[in-house]
């Protein structure tokens, strides 16, 4: 089965291609290709540009507010923006709040909460792990016990990426103790300001502070903050894994870094070099075969068919080729990368080298991509399960 | 490229499916077997473009008939008769009337270039043609030729005596001079080393009147490339399929050993490579351009074998004692990839072949 792309399609890209260039600053784009920390405000201004366009909700159908693209489009556009230095958008509001509240939430919660992360005006986090239920979900601690009209949340998440920065968390907590684990779990949203919430950032091997620690001490969450119903938590949790899955290849930015490598070997003088020539080669047909994974999968999506948890597969290789990638620039660069400045990393300061200042606190960070969002194992036993049927 | 339906295609695949399904249950095929019925099913002129008498199904109906030759294990020499010469032919004004011939299957014609033993580096013939009063006198030696037990002819490529240029002859294999030492490979097809001594051949017997050599060889070279990755894309589909069901049948402490995740996550792997593999082999398959078609091929052809390679020693580590054994089928596919390897070449040689193609 072969995709083919229409006229509008190509004309969408040349839409999307212009306007991402147009509106990206120099400042930003450099700092997204020398692997420097974007700050909270990066964040916002980047993502206003895109909400301008109504391109930062791009998953979303029209019904909900979002620009409402084909499946093909949809992937059109990842790979005109992964082509560009383009910072990679927090993804907790538009791709997981917003979807669980257009397809679960009541009218009037999609009324309050839909607009204000389609236009980027509230900054999201994601409160699923805990310390002891990271890839084990079900295992969760943190309880909500119902008073009134409120729930009464207590416990700890962590790993929770930019709770620090965020107006609002979508939250796994526990409100049924007696039942099976997976069904006495509820999907509430919780507003960062509500006393009682603790966050404590966590620095990572990187020198980064993404992570975070948030405690919950008796925090009071109005009963209209859950979606759905309760004891449902999960089977929405299972929705959003699949949702998360299809866009987390990052074939479209892994082009983009093969590129650049390639280009590097060839100003260090080392394009003729078998050993680096060869690891390039390596990596450019694996990711080739990424891609043409990813457009064969596309395109029987686009037939009508549902791929499901095949779509595992992309995470699972996206994520492998990213990291090996991202160890190439530094065996590339070698002694360059021994310059470890904090300084630069929060583009305080300038490098003589930047693609090898950047390169040891990315490979650093990069482990995470194989972590987060169902470890590959996690992936690994899905498909197991699911697609080879092994019991 | 081929203005063959989609419908056409699947029902393609489903008569070759049917084909090699029918002969499962007898046993391993004979070299050659069935060149008759490849014939009388359109096989044979499958390939070719419908202004050259074939029907137009290109190298995306070859993959399909490969595919069925690694996943059925057939020894029918299709790929180097019908794929390597056959597409010689099909692209030599002269070469019309045995194209016609071999269509038709009553003229089988070898190949002697672009697999392993057929040239010197950089492309070299390994024969030499001198001109003579009214043809040519061919010498050289020791070409290894695929299936040249079956073929009627041979066709090579020669230096011009005295120039740079490159002709392509096809030589009878009865004309005085010709000698061959047939040998198996260890998949059990068949091959021969061949020589040439003062072999005098007509002027008809040079096909490449008003063509490049070396271009006709490339193009060819690339769509037997793709012809091989679809043999053992076969082949890999095969061991994935057997594998993973031995392993939800077979039993040990207890249980089926498909139950032990060490496994899973090995058959998984096993799952996605062979995804990968096959992603790329339909990308080259139905690709327009003929510079990217051979850039994908060989793209297609190193991760095929990367693929090939996890996908055979898992197949053969998971079955344990019996996927070693000479009766069982696991072995017989990693054999079949194995000389394909070898002939078209490992991964590591094609790796800076890619390079040079994707910057030219």
């Amino acid at each position: 089965m072969t995709l083919t792309f229409s006229d509008e399609d190509k004309a969408f890209c040349r839409e999307v291609g212009d306007y991402l260039r147009d509106n990206l600053p120099t400042a930003l784009a450099d700092k997204v290709r020398f692997n420097q920390r974007l700050t909270r405000e990066d964040y916002v201004a980047w993502q206003d540009v895109l909400a301008a366009r109504n391109w930062y909700a791009i998953g979303w159908p029209r019904e909900a507010g979002g620009p409402g693209l084909t499946q093909t489009q949809r992937y059109l556009f990842e790979r005109e923006y992964g082509a560009l230095s383009c910072p990679h958008p927090c993804q907790f509001g538009i791709a997981m709040a917003g979807p669980v509240i257009f397809t679960f939430g009541n009218d009037e919660q999609k009324a309050r909460f839909l607009p204000g992360i389609r236009e980027n005006r509230d900054f999201w986090c994601q409160g699923y792990s805990e310390p002891s239920a990271g890839s084990d979900l079900a295992a969760l601690k943190t309880t909500a016990v119902r008073d009134d009209d409120h729930y009464v949340v207590s416990g700890q998440k962590i790993w929770t990426t930019w709770a620090n920065w965020a107006d609002w968390m979508f939250c796994l907590v526990k409100t049924d103790l007696e039942v099976k684990p997976q069904r006495g779990i509820s999907f509430l949203l919780i507003d960062m300001r509500t006393p009682g919430i603790t966050v404590r950032p966590i620095k990572t091997i990187d020198g980064e502070a993404e992570f975070n620690e948030v405690f919950f001490n008796d925090v009071r969450v109005p009963v209209e903050n859950r979606i759905g119903e309760e004891g449902q938590g999960w089977t929405y949790a299972k929705f959003l894994l699949e949702f998360e899955r299809f866009s987390m290849s990052g074939s479209g930015r892994s082009k983009r870094v093969l590129a650049e490598l390639q280009a590097e070997a060839q100003t260090l003088g080392k394009a003729n070099d078998a050993v680096v020539a060869d690891r390039l080669t390596r990596l450019e047909i694996e990711l080739l075969a990424l891609e043409h994974m990813e457009l064969q999968l596309l395109a029987r999506s686009v037939s009508g068919e549902n791929p499901g948890p095949e779509a595992s597969k992309l995470k699972i290789r996206g994520t492998e080729i990213a990291q090996a990638l991202s160890r190439l620039r530094i065996d590339l660069h070698a002694d360059a990368c021994l310059v470890y400045s904090e300084a630069f990393l929060d583009a305080q300061e300038t490098s003589s080298r930047p693609e090898a200042a950047g390169a040891m606190a990315t490979y650093l960070n990069q482990r995470k991509l194989t972590i987060w969002g169902g470890s590959n194992e996690v992936q690994r036993m899905i498909l197991a399960k699911q697609i080879l049927e092994l019991g | 490229m081929s203005n063959i339906l989609d419908d056409e295609m699947r029902m393609l695949g489903e008569t070759v499916a049917r084909y090699i399904a029918d002969r499962n249950s007898s046993a391993p095929t004979a070299s050659g077997d069935g060149w008759q019925e490849f014939a009388e099913l359109g096989w044979l002129s499958l390939p070719y473009a419908e202004e050259v008498g074939g029907l137009g199904f290109g190298t995306p109906g070859v993959s399909e008939v490969m595919r069925g030759h690694g996943s059925g294990l057939l020894k029918t020499p299709y790929l180097p008769f019908v794929v390597l010469a056959g597409g010689v032919l099909a692209r030599c004004p002269n070469g019309a009337e045995r194209l016609a011939e071999a269509m038709a299957g009553e003229l089988k014609v070898a190949p002697a270039f672009r697999t392993a033993g057929t040239e010197r580096d950089g492309g070299v013939p390994m024969l030499v043609a001198g001109k003579e009063a009214d043809g040519f006198s061919i010498n050289g030696g020791d070409v290894h030729v695929l299936a040249v037990d079956e073929a009627d002819a041979v066709l090579v490529p020669a230096l011009i005596e005295g120039s740079s240029e490159i002709g392509l002859f096809v030589v009878p294999l009865r004309e005085p001079g010709v000698t061959s030492r047939i040998h198996t490979m260890v998949d059990g097809r068949s091959a021969g080393y061949v020589s040439f001594a003062d072999v005098s051949l007509p002027l008809t017997a040079r096909i490449d009147g008003g063509v490049e050599a070396r271009s006709v060889l490339d193009a060819v070279w690339a769509e037997a490339l793709i012809a091989a990755a679809a043999e053992n894309l076969g082949a890999m589909q095969a061991l994935y399929d057997q594998t993973l069901e031995y392993a939800k049948l077979r039993q040990q402490f207890g249980r089926p050993i498909g139950s032990f995740q060490s496994l899973q996550f090995r058959l998984v792997d096993m799952w996605i490579k062979l995804d990968e593999a096959r992603s790329l082999v339909a990308a080259a398959a139905s690709a327009q351009d003929n510079r990217e078609i051979t850039s994908l091929a060989v793209a297609a052809w190193i991760q095929v074998l990367w693929s090939g390679r996890l996908i055979g020693e898992e197949a053969i580590q998971i079955h344990g004692a019996i996927g070693m054994t000479e009766e069982f089928a696991v072995g017989r596919y990693v054999k079949r990839m194995l000389v394909n390897e070898l002939l078209f070449g490992a991964p590591e040689r094609h790796l800076a072949r890619y390079r040079s193609l994707r910057m030219n």
